[in-house]
């Protein structure tokens, strides 16, 4: 066990540790409550910038891999391991927890204790969700998770607060017990044993018969959780009850594990199944994306309105998932990083209205630009970045994901980008109309008379945000770059792995001029993006390929032996990576012991 | 020809962004001198910068410049690099831009003194300076449009500039959703052209159309495999279209435009008549490989026929206008559809010389209304004008020599660039032709009517002012009350400009002067340089074509003229003495009263709109929010299925308090335990 994936384990488990570390604190010292859970959480979020240092771009497949026996009876391992994807949801969780903290500083009067432990306690389910290799760690992050954000909605929350505490639980209870039988039915091995870890249940092929019924256990746990149509009436529900900070972590984080579940369980593991269900997420999808934006459209709740401009936001991620191709599934990653910044932002910016007046009832406001110019300004821009303004946060990914999904091989696909390109008139419709309501027009109200500006700390709350918006909006490479690599080994396998589909071979564009590929960046002087042809119709090894770890199923030609599925960066003289020092061999419970790797010396010893 | 690399174009953009960005940050602290000074060093610092690379463009034998700034988009196939070109077309648009925008920046000081947003409004017009010049400069599609949106919030911004007027703030909502609906187009139109090019760069789509073999055999592969690439060319063309109608003000998303008008006056003068509207003419000359008749002749079809009748429908609208910006604002609308028809008929220098020439006289005219609206302490209806000739002289001069180059009379910029449009048309389609000439001569009726109402006769704003004032009126200014109210005359910050666009708007047809002009011996022995303007821009848009014959251009150039003398002559004189009682009494009943109505209400466009999208999609929304999601929904997934679980789970009720935490505690027991089973 390297440095490195120790620093993996400690982000996942530092808040955890804080969270323990609070519950010896007096109940009453809150000053120093609210320091120490910030200022662990922002130590956190600079140790998760070391994993973004030493994260090797451009480079598909597992780094920072932690892999240690845990529970053997089960096939029980302690698996933790991110990927270009993981590594930005883990960013995103760390930059956002301690904006929350600062951000409730003086919102939350009451049980200062709990709730720092909550949050924090919170945070380690969330990271370990995003980077858990292994089913049941997953899957107990992912239910350890439920437990502080429903005690967040339930304690801290508006007036119908357990109503919604209890929908929110009963909604995703429900779904995750659904996956608890898939994984339980994943992981029995056909000899009668048991192993959860990812890898094998991705060697393993399903019978056509199980095969959906498993994918669709999956996908309704992740579809509740993103949420998709028609399962989406608890978050605004939840939204509107919970506090500033849990409503944050909910749109900001929570919601991104229903599509981060996608992308890495329910997809990879049953393909074939999940190709035929494409159509279906698809029409879901457009649903959700004009649904939700209508009824962001009409909510007298700002809150409300907030909450299901994610429900239209989030179909744009499955939409991206569901065009299945490189563009847009990377910017359905995207979207979910940006939208964690936009929105997380809106919701704090309610959250100071809300601090000052007491209401987010619209009609309650009007005028604020006036006396409060700095939220107005804030407001303003934020609206702008989740409405999609070029050059800011929103349009990198809603850009990708219809462009990816208008120039998608898929049928139909060009109509659904039409479609859901109307969800882009529709935000700037509810969001302006939401601008509209809070700061312009008279100043009627006399309880807002008086109302004050941001203080400097909501500015240091929300400066970040705002940074960051601009910063992903004009420089996305700086995501992209480390997103893609793993999105196009993982569509590239999807197609190989499903049966029936034939292998991702999108074209440049039939009329492409011949000097594309020597006049535009360094990008495109690769050649097309070439099939991968499998050598012979073994899945074990095409996963080889996808993992790269060493092969410990004995097929001939021997671990590492398949080339990177990118042809033309290495004949182009881009800089080949040297692949081998970042993986590992992989330890499959049950299977023989792998060969020695001869092409990877840094592979050193298995836990 | 391959661009040179020039990076210094970075600095057009750059030097607005850091005025409007300290401006933002630190601006509500700094002395107002020091606000002037940073708006107005960014907006001259980028057109110094224009000019410095227009003369730079000029040494190299006009080479196109490019900056490759960074590598913007990059994802799987696609590479959208953010990067600035420069060749003719740009520098004409971008001098326009940042010429134009410096002198408003420094009419702006004088008529915005007194406002208490006074940093707040400087701020945005750097900002709208350098999303422009975004636009103008973006070397490809995705590029552009960052300049396309940042001009829309830039006017957003600006038309809600008081916002504390709902009307206001509401006009700049629908100003930013109505050209969102035209962006919904330009997105599926850069999604068609990216997937059949590969690339959205301007450079490579060129060449790709210079390699386009046969238009009209079937693609066998890729995503458009089944259709033709004319079929795929005319649809982009028509997608962008839209989006070229949202922000240009064309049939059917013109009506944002009216509205706009909300905004500061200079504000309208700079976005809304000069440059922002241009845009979507700019960005259909820029594409003219494929908005070609020769390419897309459906599409050019639609768009000369789209422009044609935006020529002629909004004029009729502005003839009925009685706020003096309203009247100037169809007839932004309507010139822009005279670019349109140029530009659809494939003459495309001449809609942008009319691009220029329009920026030069249209802003004059919006700063000369300002001027009056100023003067007048906010008042906007020409009824409670009139009698201005002698007391604002240099307005009267400047406003009239606009009004004579937008009538179309020889020999003002105007003139020239009418003409050379309705000349094409004449050409290659009489209906459109006859379009034309008929929206001339609308034209010259409106502005013969509201020269005569505004600057003739006697001063009626003593009388009336501060009675029931209809319309919206400059809030800054607010309302005078008195009977006699003090003039207030345009400083020294608001004449120059005025002096500067006049003097515009009388000469620069001399860019452009039609190729009947090259007559030996007139200039000191030499032939007059004609059509300098067209070749200038051949580079771009192709040689220029001489196609009637001299004797019917003369004979046109006749006809106009007097056809705009004539209806210019005709407005004056019934207006001249103030609104017309003869009219008024005409039009009190009958067939005239309707007609009547219909035009001030702008053909009830706005209500029907109101009636058939807005409100059947608000209702459909509130069904969606108020009954499927807490009855369909929630009733049936959520309700009904507890329901059933009750029913079936009796047996079980022990163990179903409902007590969360209890739940909980099982859970975690649960848990617990098999793990320690486990180890």
């Amino acid at each position: 066990m390297t440095g490195a994936s120790q620093l993996l384990a400690a982000v996942v488990f530092l808040p955890l540790v804080g969270a323990f570390l609070l519950m010896l604190f007096p109940a009453d010292d809150h000053r120093n409550l609210k320091a120490t859970a910030f200022g662990l959480s922002a130590l956190n979020f600079v140790l998760s910038a070391g994993l973004w240092m030493s994260f090797e771009p451009r480079v598909p497949g597992y780094q920072f891999e932690t892999n240690l026996a845990w529970i053997e009876q089960f096939g029980i391992r302690f698996h933790l391991g991110i990927d270009g994807i993981s590594l930005l949801l883990v960013l995103l969780t760390t930059f956002l927890v301690p904006i929350t903290l600062l951000g409730a500083w003086t919102a939350i009067e009451a049980r200062v204790k709990e709730f720092t432990i909550a949050i924090l306690a919170l945070e380690t389910g969330m990271l370990g969700a995003f980077v858990s290799l292994d089913l049941f760690l997953f899957y107990v992050f992912w239910e350890a998770m439920l437990v502080p954000m429903y005690f967040l909605i339930g304690i801290w929350g508006g007036q119908r607060r357990i109503y919604a505490a209890i929908k929110f639980f009963i909604f995703t209870m429900a779904g995750s017990l659904l996956m608890l039988v898939a994984i339980l039915y994943v992981a029995s091995q056909p000899d009668g044993g048991w192993d959860f870890s990812l890898y094998a249940a991705l060697a393993r092929s399903f019978e056509p018969t199980v095969e959906p019924y498993l994918f669709w256990a999956f996908a309704v746990a992740f579809a509740i959780k993103v949420p998709l149509f028609p399962v989406h009436t608890w978050l605004p529900d939840a939204h509107v009850e919970a506090p500033t900070a849990g409503s944050v972590i909910l749109a900001g984080v929570l919601l991104k594990l229903g599509v981060y579940g996608f992308i890495r369980f329910a997809f990879p593991m049953f393909p074939t199944a999940a190709f035929a269900a494409l159509p279906l997420i698809t029409v879901l999808s457009l649903i959700s994306i004009v649904y939700g934006a209508l009824a962001a459209w009409v909510q007298p709740d700002m809150k409300k309105l907030v909450a299901y401009s994610s429900i239209s936001h989030l179909g744009f991620c499955m939409l991206g998932l569901a065009a299945m191709s490189v563009e847009a599934v990377t910017g359905s990653v995207f979207i979910m990083l940006a939208h964690g910044v936009s929105t997380g932002a809106l919701f704090l910016l309610v959250g100071v209205l809300y601090e000052r007046r007491h209401t987010r009832v619209l009609a309650d406001y009007g005028g604020i630009a006036k006396r409060a110019p700095i939220f107005a300004f804030f407001l303003v821009f934020m609206v702008m970045a989740s409405a999609g303004l070029p050059a800011l946060s929103g349009f990198p990914g809603e850009f990708l994901v219809l462009l990816g999904t208008f120039t998608s091989k898929r049928p139909m696909m060009m109509a659904a980008a039409c479609i859901a390109a109307t969800g882009v008139i529709l935000a700037a419709v509810y969001l302006l109309w939401m601008v509209h309501r809070i700061l312009f027009g008279p100043l009627q109200n006399p309880e807002n008379q008086h109302i004050k500006d941001m203080n400097l700390r909501e500015i240091a709350v929300l400066a970040p945000l705002a940074v960051l918006a601009i910063v992903l909006g004009v420089a996305p490479g700086l995501v992209t770059d480390r997103v893609e690599p793993a999105v196009e080994a993982w569509v590239q396998q999807l197609h190989e792995r499903a049966d029936g589909i034939p292998a991702y071979q999108p074209d440049h564009g039939a009329l492409a001029p011949v000097s594309l590929t020597r006049s535009v960046g360094p990008r495109l002087r690769r050649a097309p993006v070439q099939p991968v042809r499998p050598a012979q119709n073994d899945a074990q090894r095409r996963l080889d390929r996808l993992f790269r770890r060493g092969d410990a199923q004995g097929v001939p030609g021997g671990p590492g032996q398949a080339p990177v599925a990118r042809p033309g960066v290495e004949a182009q003289g881009a800089r080949p990576v040297d692949r081998s020092a970042l993986r590992r061999p992989i330890l499959i419970p049950g299977a023989p012991a792998p060969a020695p790797a001869p092409r990877s010396p840094a592979g050193g010893e298995v836990n | 020809m391959r661009p040179e690399s020039y990076s210094l174009l970075y600095l057009i953009p750059l030097l607005p962004l850091i005025g409007a960005a300290t401006l933002t940050l630190v601006g509500a602290r700094l002395p107002k001198a020091l606000v002037v000074l940073v708006a107005l060093g960014g907006s001259l610092g980028a057109f110094a910068a224009s000019i410095a690379s227009t003369w730079v463009f000029y040494r190299l034998q006009e080479t196109p410049l490019e900056a490759v700034l960074w590598e913007w988009i990059a994802v799987g196939r696609y590479t959208f690099d953010f990067t600035l070109g420069f060749d003719a077309l740009t520098s004409a648009l971008i001098l326009v831009v940042t010429g134009v925008g410096f002198l408003i920046h420094v009419y702006s000081v004088g008529y915005m003194k007194e406002d208490p947003g006074f940093f707040r409004y400087f701020a945005y017009l750097n900002f709208f300076i350098f999303a422009m010049s975004i636009l103008a400069l973006g070397r490809s599609l995705p590029v552009m449009f960052i300049g396309w949106e940042g001009v829309g919030l830039a006017s957003y911004l600006l038309i809600g500039f008081w916002y504390s007027d709902p009307e206001k703030a509401l006009a700049g909502k629908k100003a930013f959703i109505v050209n969102r609906i035209g962006d919904f187009g330009f997105l599926i139109g850069i999604f068609t052209l990216v997937g059949l090019f590969g690339t959205g760069d301007f450079q490579l789509l060129k060449e790709a159309a210079a390699g386009l073999r046969d238009l009209d055999e079937v693609l066998k592969i890729g995503i458009f495999a089944g259709y033709t690439p004319r079929a795929v060319i005319t649809f982009a063309c028509l997608s962008l279209f839209v989006g070229a109608c949202g922000k240009s003000a064309q049939i059917p998303l013109y009506v944002w435009l009216p509205d706009a008008m909300a905004g500061p006056t200079p504000v309208s003068a700079l976005i809304h008549a000069a440059t922002m509207v241009t845009a979507g003419v700019y960005m259909v000359v820029r594409l003219n490989f494929f908005f070609s008749p020769s390419v897309a002749p459906i599409a050019m079809h639609v768009i000369a026929w789209v422009g044609g009748l935006t020529a002629i429908f909004a004029a009729s609208i502005g003839l009925a206008q009685n706020d003096i910006k309203k009247v100037l604002a169809y007839s932004t609308v309507s010139q822009l559809g005279y670019m349109f028809l140029a530009a659809g008929l494939g003459a495309y220098s001449a809609a942008v010389f009319h691009l220029v020439t329009h920026a030069f006289f249209k802003a004059c005219l919006f700063l000369g209304s300002g001027a009056v609206i100023h003067a007048l302490h906010g008042e906007q209806d020409m009824r409670r004008m009139g009698g201005l000739r002698r007391p604002l002289p240099v307005v009267f001069w400047t406003f009239l020599i606009s009004t004579l180059a937008l009538a179309g009379v020889a020999p003002l910029a105007g003139f020239f660039s009418k003409d050379a449009i309705l000349a094409r048309a004449f050409d290659v389609s009489r209906p459109l032709w006859m379009l034309g000439f008929l929206g001339a001569g609308l034209t010259a009726l409106y502005m013969g009517r509201l020269l005569g109402l505004t600057f003739f006769g006697s001063a009626r704003y003593n009388a009336a002012h501060g009675a029931d004032v209809g319309h919206g009126a400059d809030a800054a200014h607010g309302h005078g009350t008195a009977k006699e109210i003090h003039l207030h005359k345009p400083d020294l910050w608001m004449r120059t400009p005025l002096i500067l666009l006049g003097a515009l708007a009388a000469v620069a047809g001399l860019l452009n002067l039609p190729h009947v002009f090259h007559l030996e011996g007139v200039a000191g022995g030499h032939a007059l340089e004609t059509q300098w303007f067209d070749h200038y821009l051949s580079s771009v848009v192709g040689a220029p074509q001489v196609l009637l014959d001299a004797g019917i251009e003369w004979l046109l150039m006749g006809v106009s003229v007097v056809w705009a003398v004539f209806w210019l002559f005709a407005g004056y004189a019934i207006y001249r003495r103030g609104p017309s009682a003869t009219l008024e009494r005409a039009t009190r009943s009958g067939p005239a009263r309707w007609a009547h109505v219909v035009l001030r209400e702008k053909w009830f466009v706005d209500e029907v709109y109101e009636y058939v999208i807005v409100i059947p999609v608000r209702t459909m929304a509130s069904f969606f929010a108020l009954f499927i999601d807490p009855f369909v929904i929630d009733g049936l997934f959520v309700k009904g299925s507890a329901l059933g679980v009750r029913s079936s789970g009796r047996g079980l009720s022990w163990l179903q308090t409902g007590n969360i935490q209890s739940y909980a505690t099982v859970f975690v027991v649960a848990v617990a335990a098999i793990i320690l089973w486990a180890v």
